[in-house]
């Protein structure tokens, strides 16, 4: 036959990696194998896009493990956290290219860390990685706790507090008025981050009705990061029965003391009728929060799951008050199997939590999230610690759905997992990803650049684009690859794709 | 910490310079199990090699009547190459401490000067390389003996070949060195390699296509009472293992290279730290390729 009978194939839509079934089958606008290719309009291929130096300092950051979005008051930067070899994990704030913050955190083997951005604060648990029964478990670091970042530069502190210490000296004030009678008064004080701590100082005092009451000897906190205290107080009391917690504290209206110095609070008078606001719950709250693996944001509580101690198990704030966490009302179980809880996401007001190898979720029913009904959602899929996509700088699902990594490929989520994944055509290639190292995989979703890009466990990058529609027979999946390799990526300034490396040991 | 282990190629190609297992802009290898040690051991324990580039290989069991040589004893080093870092890729160079051929004397019935058609036909250096542990690959290896340096492409698979075992001759603790016309030669250039060596499936021979530049310096050979000036020319030919395996890519990582990045937009290469310098320095992207499908299918 003469080449010129031959008929020509023409490739001129390329469409990224095709890996599932047989080579032979892969269609003619596909790659068996490809590197480091971009995608140009609907089905035109370049090589991808070079990297460049993020930071502009003369000593940037190196032995990059994790980077996180940390949007502040003043602008959005990146959280990030770095490894010595001596096993030390340091926590830095970017502010800009020319602009570091740090070490806000050295913590001895802290080698990954949750982080929740809360009204320009960062919260911050560190954990890591234990082998449990042969089993990879991330979970808190142990004897850690959760920290709070204030976004200015200064050293993370640990979050939550104790009360103060020492005893108030009570009296009768100037003429005034209480609801004559046997009270209970203490003084809650609060820290910068607007953290309350268990009433303290609890003194006991029988006013008169036509008298106010003054206060002296009022203990400060040894806590520099307290900025208030309050004065508590209880109804009066009958039949005092010597437990000082067991009565009903208040807030005193003006009994407010706007520092941690003056020791002196004088002539408060107040009805019982005037205390409204309840300050009894303070006294269950966790004094110091356990560091745990997971951080998430749900209805205005903090969510921190997987702790050191309790791998199914999730401690959930009040509402607005991220600090204030019951130890026995802010409790979510979920059914232990001895799997650690992985991640946890909100999703159209329900908070979905997983395991390696499952899905639950918990909601809301306005009531202790002790009481919260848990659901089963799927028993087969769930995700690692950085398995669901976040979503530029939001920490935060996309509109409507979650993107998930899962044992079986990527897949969308919208309360259930959605079949066939979006990694459909690259079935083998996701499947052949080893289970135990999907604890490196990291996904983040850049809608601007309509990409998925998602951190592999060998340091390479594979690149999801949507352009032509987030469908799996849609998707064009690239793997990518550098010298230093990837170890962490986030989207920073809504479109810039920021990595991180670290080459010295691969997290 | 085991052994770092090398699936693929790895272009080590070196023309000078000498192992730098610390050296400050050395590379590390990069593995899943965070390796941060482990070693490279080969060790030289033999060598075939001609004379004058002769196509025969000339061995001490194949001494001329009368003259009775002695073992051979080829020292041999183990070059490991221990810690965190590997030298850097194109960096590479091996340095064996002694190549010692050593003397052998005349005895027998018929002692005399050893004539240089003699000498051509008899002496023979076998030696054998042997990469012990986990590497898999080909490599580069450039040893050096002082005056000494040979380079060669070697193919090798992770087992160790039986050294050939020539007649022993006797031990002797000279070196030994071969002078031309009173200079000593340092350089015996060549053109193909090959390396015959036997292993448990007998005789095998591998045809490398690098040239082997050979330098020895040799003691000066004494048969009986008379030392014999006579220079040759060796050609080295060395030979690891017959077939190579090929596992891939190794993906090699820049030491100085970690830290912070971002995509830009329309650059065609990558730009990196270099902690070294405290500037950056440009790399290429590594290999954007693809593959297509089996077309016609």
């Amino acid at each position: 036959m003469a080449l010129r009978d031959h008929q020509p194939q023409v490739i001129d839509t390329f469409n990224g990696l095709w890996s599932r079934g047989d080579y032979e089958n892969t269609p003619l606008d596909h790659f068996i194998d490809c590197n480091n290719l971009k995608f140009q309009g609907t089905s035109g291929i370049t090589t991808r896009d070079g990297i460049g130096v993020s930071q502009t300092v003369a000593a940037p950051l190196e032995n990059i493990r994790r980077i996180y979005n940390y949007p502040t008051t003043t602008g959005n930067t990146l959280i990030i956290l770095i490894t010595d070899n001596a096993g030390n994990g340091s926590i830095y704030h970017l502010v800009s290219a020319s602009s570091l913050f740090g070490p806000l955190l050295t913590i001895a083997g802290m080698t990954d860390f949750a982080f929740l951005p809360y009204a320009g604060r960062g919260y911050i648990s560190p954990f890591t990685t234990y082998s449990v029964g042969g089993l990879n478990v991330e979970k808190g670091l142990q004897s850690e706790f959760l920290y709070v970042y204030a976004g200015d530069g200064t050293a993370a502190r640990k979050a939550a507090g104790v009360g103060m210490a020492g005893s108030v000296t009570i009296a009768n004030g100037a003429a005034g008025h209480t609801d004559a009678g046997f009270h209970l008064f203490g003084f809650v004080s609060e820290t910068s981050s607007g953290y309350l701590c268990p009433p303290s100082a609890i003194g006991s005092f029988t006013t008169g009705a036509n008298l106010s009451v003054s206060f002296s000897s009022i203990p400060t906190s040894g806590d520099a990061n307290v900025t208030k205290r309050y004065l508590v107080a209880t109804k009066v009391i009958t039949g005092y029965n010597g437990n000082t917690e067991g009565y009903t504290f208040y807030f005193v209206p003006n009994g407010t003391i706007n520092n941690n110095t003056a020791t002196t609070l004088s002539n408060i008078s107040f009805y019982d009728q005037d205390l409204l606001d309840d300050a009894s719950h303070l006294f269950d709250n966790y004094t110091e929060i356990p560091a745990g693996a997971v951080l998430t944001l749900y209805r205005d509580r903090l969510c921190l799951l997987a702790t050191y101690t309790d791998i199914s198990l999730g401690l959930v704030s009040q509402i607005g008050e991220p600090e204030a966490i019951n130890q026995i009302s802010g409790l979510i179980v979920m059914p232990p199997d001895g799997n650690p809880i992985t991640n946890a996401q909100n999703l159209r007001d329900v908070l979905y939590v997983t395991k390696r190898s499952r899905t639950g979720s918990f909601t809301d029913n306005g009531d202790d999230p002790s009481s919260w009904p848990y659901i089963v959602v799927d028993n087969a899929l769930g995700t690692c610690v950085h398995g669901i996509a976040t979503v530029i700088d939001s920490g935060s699902a996309s509109v409507d759905y979650l993107i998930v990594c899962t044992y079986a490929g990527i897949a969308m989520f919208n309360g259930r997992y959605i079949i066939p994944e979006l990694s459909w055509k690259i079935e083998q290639f996701w499947r052949d990803l080893t289970r135990a190292d999907f604890r490196y995989i990291q996904i983040i979703n850049g809608p601007v650049q309509k990409e998925l890009y998602i951190v592999l466990p060998d340091g390479t990058m594979l690149i999801g684009n949507y352009s032509n529609g987030m469908d799996p027979k849609k998707m064009r999946w690239m793997p990518i690859s550098c010298s230093p390799g990837f170890n962490t990526v986030a989207i920073w300034q809504v479109d810039e794709v920021v990595i991180g490396s670290n080459i010295t040991a691969f997290i | 910490m085991p052994n770092v282990v090398l699936n693929g190629y790895m272009d080590l190609f070196n023309q000078t310079g000498a192992w730098l297992p610390n050296g400050a802009n050395a590379i590390k290898l990069r593995g899943l199990d965070s390796p941060t040690s482990g070693h490279l051991a080969y060790s030289v324990i033999g060598a075939n090699w001609s004379i004058d580039g002769g196509a025969t290989r000339v061995a001490f069991n194949n001494l001329p009547a009368g003259l009775t040589p002695i073992a051979a004893t080829d020292v041999s080093t183990n070059l490991f190459l221990s810690g965190a870092t590997i030298p850097s890729a194109y960096n590479w160079a091996g340095t064996f401490q002694t190549l010692t051929f050593n003397q052998f004397t005349a005895g027998g019935t018929t002692p005399g000067i050893l004539t240089l058609a003699q000498l051509n036909t008899f002496l023979q250096i076998d030696v054998n390389i042997t990469f012990a542990g986990a590497i898999l690959g080909q490599v580069d290896v450039n040893y050096t003996n002082g005056q000494t340096e040979i380079q060669t492409l070697c193919s090798y698979v992770a087992y160790s070949v039986t050294s050939i075992t020539p007649s022993p001759l006797n031990t002797n603790t000279s070196p030994v060195t071969i002078n031309l016309n009173g200079t000593n030669m340092d350089q015996f250039p060549t053109s193909g390699v090959s390396m015959h060596f036997t292993n448990a499936a007998g005789a095998q021979v591998v045809a490398l296509p690098n040239a082997v530049l050979v330098s020895t310096v040799l003691a000066t050979v004494t048969l009986g009472s008379t030392a014999l000036t006579a220079l040759r020319n060796f050609t080295g030919t060395i030979t690891l293992f017959s077939g190579a395996v090929s596992l891939g890519t190794l993906t090699v990582y820049y030491a100085t290279g970690s830290g912070i990045y971002k995509f830009v937009a329309n650059q065609r290469h990558d730009i990196l730290y270099d902690r070294s310098t405290g500037s950056t320095v440009s790399v290429a992207i590594p290999n954007p390729y693809g593959e297509t499908g089996f077309i016609g299918g």
